[in-house]
């Protein structure tokens, strides 16, 4: 069963009065997937956002051929993370698979069009949600260009 | 001054009507750099969202010891895209050096607090810029992490030129055929720049491509379909379009 006390702590939905977390949890759904169990294939348009209420979700790229283990895992999210940002940035497709890591997962599912035409009704709810998304995927980038830079760095050290 | 017309083309405003637009025009402001003047500084409080009106601007690391050059550049800005939204997304702190890249910038600055202050007056303002967000630094995310893979220094580089001149003859129509075929491909090697005006205004817009280990070539009074034409032809095939060429 999917509780307010946990949708309290999602990093997305952090700000949200009880009204408005109501509605939000009048778009989710809970599902469960069995160990090693495929949750979304990279690729695949990206129709839901999900939250990872129990268990651990690896992100894994799929290797032509190869069947998918531990050693293709990018990166792995366990309880209160998010998975799907993509489902709002263009062209709106999963970049990685999604696999049930130590099963039983179970997860918070929310389909994107439910909760956009929630938003819509509601701007203030779309608001804080879309901030805090803002702020997860900015924290991601600035990760990543750090990490860049870092590198870059390395290069020009090593050119001299 | 700043126009409403090209606020409303703005990706981070995508959306809004021209009642929204208004509000944040009344706090927009515009400057100009010169090339290799520094917008800000890595590390400084981000006070202000940034968007580029003409020109382009680079984002760069600053080295230890100082000095700037286009080596450092992570990602360079080009006109009618956002950039330093550091301000709107916590720790509020400016991650890159801002650089002019041209031998002249014109860009828009637009006050964070205010911006902020219109958000929460008006949620669904806020909703749709925020949204715009997302989706413009995920985008960022997903090209740096394809970039990633491949050298800094691309072996492509296409300028549109897109000095006033430039854009009263159609640069940046242009420049957006060019961004769609550029969305259609999975080449990493190539690297869209706007430019300044290069003294020939009456053969604009103009697009230079530049091909390493190749002669540059500099093509004039460019069209969509002439621009798609040349992309398709010379950077994949290899075939210059001589008719098109400046003499």
């Amino acid at each position: 069963m999917i509780s307010f006390d946990f949708l309290e702590e999602v990093e997305v939905f952090k700000g949200l009065s009880g009204s408005q977390l109501t509605a939000v949890k009048a778009c989710c759904q809970e599902k469960e997937f069995r160990l090693d169990a495929k949750i979304f294939s990279e690729g695949d348009p990206v129709e839901h956002l999900w939250l990872v209420m129990q268990g651990r979700v690896d992100l894994r790229c799929e290797l032509p051929g190869l069947a998918s283990s531990e050693e293709n895992t990018l990166s792995s999210i366990s309880a209160g993370g998010a998975i799907g940002w993509s489902c709002f940035v263009s062209p709106y497709k999963y970049r990685l698979s999604g696999y049930c890591a130590s099963g039983p997962c179970k997860l918070v599912r929310i389909e994107k069009e439910h909760i956009i035409k929630l938003f819509e009704m509601d701007a203030g709810v779309g608001y804080v949600v879309m901030s805090n998304m803002a702020e997860v995927v900015g924290r991601r980038f600035n990760r990543l260009q750090d990490e860049i830079a870092r590198l870059r760095g390395q290069d020009a050290m090593s050119g001299w | 001054m700043v126009e409403l017309e090209f606020l409303k083309n703005v990706d981070i405003f995508k959306g809004l009507n021209d009642n929204q637009l208004a509000g944040i025009h009344d706090f927009s402001t515009e400057r100009i750099y010169r090339y290799t003047d520094r917008l800000f500084a890595e590390g400084e409080k981000a006070e202000c969202l940034w968007i580029v009106k003409e020109g382009s601007v680079d984002l760069r690391y600053d080295p230890p010891g100082g000095g700037t050059s286009g080596k450092n550049t992570i990602s360079s800005i080009p006109a009618l895209k956002t950039f330093g939204w550091s301000g709107l997304v916590p720790p509020y702190k400016y991650r890159l050096s801002a650089y002019c890249a041209n031998e002249s910038c014109r860009v828009i600055r637009i006050d964070k607090n205010q911006l902020v202050k219109l958000f929460d007056q008006n949620s669904k303002i806020g909703y749709l810029v925020m949204s715009n967000l997302t989706e413009i630094v995920g985008t960022r995310y997903h090209q740096l992490q394809d970039s990633a893979w491949v050298s800094p220094h691309a072996g492509v580089k296409i300028s549109v030129h897109m000095a006033t001149c430039g854009i009263a003859a159609g640069a940046r129509e242009v420049m957006s055929a060019l961004m769609d075929e550029m969305a259609k491909t999975d080449r990493l090697d190539i690297r869209i720049m706007t430019a300044g005006c290069i003294g020939v205004c009456d053969t604009e817009p103009n697009v230079t491509v530049e091909i390493e280990g190749e002669d540059s070539v500099i093509y004039q009074k460019m069209t969509p379909d002439k621009m798609r034409l040349i992309f398709n032809s010379h950077i994949f095939k290899g075939m210059i379009e001589t008719d098109f060429v400046l003499t």
